[in-house]
């Protein structure tokens, strides 16, 4: 079934090889599933997006050979088809589920409760950052992308990105601190 | 207070990091794609639509070839022989030997049509477009002469005499008889004028 997809894909790194779909779905689908979990925190809007993702590239394989580096060009696609299901759903109706993964197992029954609101009321108030900071909190924190990365996939400079890097991180310390009224 | 804060951020942000997509993703999407590649109509290269369209070319030129011949027969020997004097030969053929040299133009207006139509209008010039594309309409009618205008009017408000002034036979008539009687007045004095 793999085989059978033999579509020409120009991959950024090794400049000029071609590779096909049943190469680039393996390669770098965790990677999208990652940055679309970060916006949805769901698995599986994050599997949805991820094939559309694909589908996308399926479709536009002609202008392929002039992306220049597919690998942020699939994580913007990516993040764009994220953002934009996330009108539809409410990642906050998530966090629940999300939070209770996130408390290890090895933790005393006494603390987990505590743990569970501290996260959820993380998630919570990273909703309400401004939406620019909250993005590039959430692209930081897949740690492959480095700033000129995400430069790229925001269209913004990065000067700008390690400011609202570093507005973002203090507004949501200083707002948990606070209890979540800063 | 802020340790706290700072490591719940972290907590969350790695958790996010490290989050591992569900087993078998890789192999739900790639039976997806391959279902989108199975729907997407199959593409020509462009050297096959070149051919493609080469042919219909060819066989519609062939088509009118045929169609104009059908319609106009090449046998023709009157004009032919007409416009090959110095030959003695046979009318037929002048004939053959004619229409394979000279084109003859064809009689009936039918085949002007079909050449027309081969030759389209560029669409660079809407103009023309326009107007070839505008219905046919008759000519609008010419102004009338001084002549019809009178006719017209007398034809509207009869006048007798303007009317007996149009038969020429009467006219002539009428003054054929006023010339005599002038005559007849001036050459016959009356005897009680010279008194």
């Amino acid at each position: 079934m793999i085989e059978e997809l033999s579509l020409a894909l120009p991959l950024s790194h090794p400049a000029g090889s071609e590779a096909d779909l049943a190469d680039l779905v393996p390669t770098y689908s965790p990677l999208l599933f990652r940055v679309a979990h970060s916006v949805l925190r769901s698995r599986p809007e994050a599997e949805d997006v991820v094939q559309d993702v694909f589908v996308r590239v399926l479709q536009h394989r002609r202008s392929l050979p002039a992306v220049r580096d597919i690998r942020v060009w699939l994580i913007r696609i990516a993040w764009n088809l994220a953002l934009d299901r996330r009108r539809r759903i409410r990642p906050d109706q998530m966090d629940e589920l999300f939070a209770k993964t996130l408390v290890a197992k090895t933790t005393p029954a006494d603390e987990i409760i505590d743990e569970e609101q501290r996260i959820k009321a993380v998630l919570q108030q990273l909703e309400r950052l401004p939406k620019a900071e909250r993005q590039v909190l959430l692209l930081s924190a897949l740690e492959e992308l480095d700033t000129v990365e995400m430069a790229k996939i925001m269209s913004k400079s990065e000067s700008a990105i390690r400011a609202l890097l570093f507005r973002a991180r203090t507004r949501l310390r200083t707002r948990l601190d606070k209890g979540g009224n800063a | 207070m802020n340790q706290t804060s700072q490591h719940d951020i972290d907590q969350v942000l790695t958790a996010l990091r490290n989050t591992t997509p569900p087993t078998g993703m890789e192999s739900r999407i790639l039976k997806a794609v391959e279902q989108r590649t199975a729907s997407l109509p199959s593409q020509l290269p462009a050297r096959t639509w070149t051919w493609a369209f080469g042919a219909a070319a060819l066989i519609t030129a062939l088509a009118l070839t045929a169609i104009h011949l059908h319609r106009n027969p090449p046998s023709d020997p009157v004009s032919t022989a007409s416009t090959n004097h110095a030959t003695p030969t046979p009318p037929l053929q002048a004939a053959s030997v004619t229409n394979r040299h000279l084109p003859k133009p064809s009689p009936s207006p039918q085949p002007n049509k079909i050449t027309r139509r081969s030759a389209p209008l560029c669409d660079c010039d809407p103009l023309a477009l326009a107007e070839s594309n505008a219905p046919s309409l008759p000519a609008p009618e010419m102004p009338l002469t001084a002549q019809e205008k009178l006719l017209l009017r007398v034809a509207q408000h009869p006048d007798p005499v303007q009317i007996e002034q149009f038969d020429l036979v009467a006219k002539a008539a009428r003054d054929a008889e006023e010339k005599a009687q002038f005559q007849k007045f001036f050459n016959h004095p009356t005897p009680g004028d010279n008194e």
